[in-house]
């Protein structure tokens, strides 16, 4: 029996390992997350901050049959600069709480992103970006956690422990998550609801330039396919790899069958701070939700603004190869335009939004 | 021997081509296939394949000479007539086609018919078209032959049930060929060849647009193997593919592999008529040839220069979505940067580049 220890569960990431793994029989699931869970699972939940080294150290001291740890939480802070120590606590905290306890440790998973190519400067990058193209110029938390990682790896092989590493590379996450730093589908998906109660048509409220752009998502189940997968997959052990739904699309193909999913006019391009202009749609999120009887989630639980804002600012290509995945024995290939729907219509199934 | 139900006996027609060639040395070393070629040339290479000389323009020809091969079960055709205009190479295309089903079909053990398409069925040759394509976007006007063939074997498979049929449609193919009406490889390889025995360093001779878009290659070995998947995977049958290495690049990128492989320094893209300044380096390959030994090929039996002009200058993305392939469980995904450099080292131990 695995026993698979998720650090950021509650993310969008983290949230949807949690679903993937709670019904396996071949898995036991902790889930660490500052926050309780908003829904039923039968994981186990440890609520932590892993920035706290000496409640880490006393809640997870004792856990000796972890054999594989999922690392997906993110501590944002106000510059890149600023991110690195606090992501970095994260990890080292963890772990060094963790290993000397967990004999049976198989696996340590980071979850990274696009990032690590440097697509969040807002300016063109080399694509298709490949796992070992040069590094742009830091700070870049994820590096210093993936060099933390190796060297941490190198140092338990010295003494005599044999587990292994891998990181993933998505881009474009799709699923649902509350309260998370990092959500593009439920604040695509509010936006549209508002401007639709609000007789709006859906307008694009990007870059127009980025309408044009290749892009690529990964839908959160597929991803939480993988991850256990480069988790428990030989040939994928010790490296990192890009992932997504494995083919790509551009924003101009996509728009429209969210326009279709939610049976609205497409409006012409307007592009606007979401920050700023939803702002004040809180009262018009509530009325939303008591009209249509949804669950009671207020709009800033469940959207990031920020976020959007900035996803969708980048007038460039954003490509990630695939090559290296594949090569190493990954088939899975999703239709990105049929995974924006299928999501979304699981966030209309459970109530999230109307 | 294997029982006679195991056997597979390959048609190939337009086997000196690019794709049949690369084709007929792939099936050489399968010893449950066996091979009948149709080419108006006789190989220039060993081969246990049965080479037939057949115009395929002349129904008596193809009924004389193809009537009494009752043996043939996979009928992979990759034949081309290039015409003056896309209209008049529809009715010479489709009759060849034609006349080739009327000759072979009566042999009852027909299995599987597979016709080579290409990008163009998207209309890459107009100008700006939706990318990525997929194999069941609106088609473009006007209609070319491709469209005309499909259509042409789809009917003739309704009337029928003992063959199923398929269509691929590869982009770039990157291979050897000699006397073919495209061929990339050869023509940026003597390009490249021919700057460098002339002190020149490696410029990229087409558009400067179209070095920073997004293109795409099939090495013709990777592509030989997916003809022979699809026409004998029953989840294939009756469906027409996309087929690349799997990867994207840009030229911008890969020039580079290009002059490391022939030990040049590259200068800045210098956009050149691409015919009109190598009709006259004739003579100048012929003193190459005997310089390094190469075989005895004249430039312009291995290189069609407008080709170059042509696919070298098409200011857009070109990109192929896959996911088509993928899901009916294709899995082999190339390295693009690799397979420039080991089809030009393939001509290179050939001896047919320095």
């Amino acid at each position: 029996m695995a026993k698979a220890l998720i650090a950021g569960a509650l993310g969008v990431v983290g949230r949807a390992l949690v679903e993937h793994l709670e019904d396996d029989m071949d898995w036991e699931v902790v889930g660490l997350s500052r926050r309780a869970p908003d829904f039923e699972t039968s994981a186990t939940f440890m609520s932590l901050d892993l920035l706290d080294r000496a409640t880490t150290q006393s809640a997870l001291g004792d856990i000796s049959d972890v054999t594989h740890v999922f690392f997906t939480p993110y501590a944002p802070r106000e510059s890149f600069a600023a991110e690195v120590a606090p992501n970095l606590a994260m990890l080292v905290n963890l772990m060094d709480a963790l290993e000397p306890a967990a004999k049976g440790l198989a696996h340590v998973q980071l979850m990274q992103g696009a990032k690590w190519y440097g697509v969040q400067f807002g300016e063109p990058y080399k694509t298709p970006a490949k796992e070992d193209d040069p590094r742009h110029m830091p700070p870049n938390f994820y590096y210093d956690q993936q060099d933390w990682l190796v060297e941490r790896q190198a140092a338990a092989q010295r003494d005599g422990k044999d587990w292994t590493w891998s990181a993933l590379r998505p881009h474009g996450v799709w699923g649902f998550s509350v309260g998370s730093a990092m959500n593009m589908m439920t604040s695509l998906a509010v936006y549209a609801s508002v401007s639709k109660h609000l007789g709006l048509p859906l307008r694009w409220p990007g870059n127009p330039a980025l309408l044009e752009c290749v892009y690529q998502i990964v839908d959160v189940a597929l991803l939480a396919r993988a991850m256990v997968w480069a988790a428990t997959t030989p040939t994928a052990a010790n490296q990192p790899f890009n992932i997504t739904n494995g083919d790509y699309t551009r924003w101009k193909l996509l728009w429209p069958k969210l326009a279709d999913f939610f049976d609205m006019e497409l409006g012409p391009v307007q592009t606007v701070k979401t920050q700023d202009i939803m702002a004040d749609k809180e009262p018009v999120w509530a009325e939303i939700a008591e009209a249509h009887q949804l669950r009671k989630y207020a709009m800033s639980d469940i959207v990031t603004w920020p976020f959007l804002d900035y996803a969708f600012a980048n007038g460039f290509d954003q490509m990630s190869s695939l090559t290296n995945l594949r090569q190493a024995g990954w088939t899975e290939v999703l239709d990105t335009e049929a995974t924006v729907t299928n999501q979304l219509q699981k966030l209309r199934d459970n109530r999230i939004i109307p | 021997m294997a029982p006679k139900t195991d056997r597979h006996t390959a048609l190939i027609a337009g086997a000196l081509g690019v794709t049949g060639r690369a084709l007929v040395e792939y099936l050489e070393d399968k010893p449950d296939w066996d091979i009948v070629a149709l080419s108006r040339r006789p190989p220039d290479f060993p081969t246990r394949a049965t080479f037939l000389s057949v115009d395929l323009t002349d129904a008596a020809d193809c009924r004389a000479k193809l009537a009494q091969h009752t043996e043939i079960t996979h009928i992979f055709y990759t034949a081309y007539s290039q015409q003056p205009s896309v209209t008049a190479e529809i009715p010479v295309n489709v009759g060849m086609l034609a006349n080739l089903m009327d000759a072979l079909e009566p042999a009852a053990g027909l299995r599987h018919v597979q016709l080579m398409h290409g990008a163009k069925w998207y209309g890459t040759y107009l100008g700006s078209y939706k990318t990525p394509a997929r194999e069941d976007d609106p088609r473009p006007l006007p209609v070319n032959f491709y469209h005309a063939q499909q259509d042409w074997l789809v009917e003739r498979h309704a009337a029928q049930s003992s063959w199923s049929w398929s269509a691929m449609r590869p982009h770039g193919v990157w291979g050897f060929s000699t006397g073919s009406a495209m061929n990339l490889m050869t023509g940026i390889a003597c390009y490249a060849a021919i700057s460098k025995q002339l002190g020149l360093p490696l410029r990229w001779p087409g558009s400067a647009g179209f070095f920073d878009r997004l293109y795409q290659f099939i090495d013709v070995d990777l592509l030989a193997k997916a003809m022979v998947w699809t026409a004998t995977t029953p989840a294939a049958a009756n469906e027409a593919f996309n087929i690349t290495n799997g990867d994207l690049f840009r030229w911008r990128q890969m020039w580079p592999r290009v002059a490391e492989f022939f030990e040049m320094e590259v200068a800045e893209p210098q956009t050149i008529p691409v015919a009109a300044s190598m009709a006259d380096k004739g003579p100048q390959w012929d003193q190459m040839v005997a310089e390094h030994g190469l075989k005895p090929y004249a430039l312009d039996d291995i290189v069609n220069w407008a080709y170059l002009d042509m696919a070298l200058n098409n200011d857009i993305d070109q990109m192929s979505s896959l996911t088509k392939i993928f899901k009916a469980g294709w899995t082999n995904v190339w390295d693009s940067e690799a397979t420039i450099t080991r089809q030009l080292q393939k001509l290179r131990d050939n001896k047919i580049i320095p």
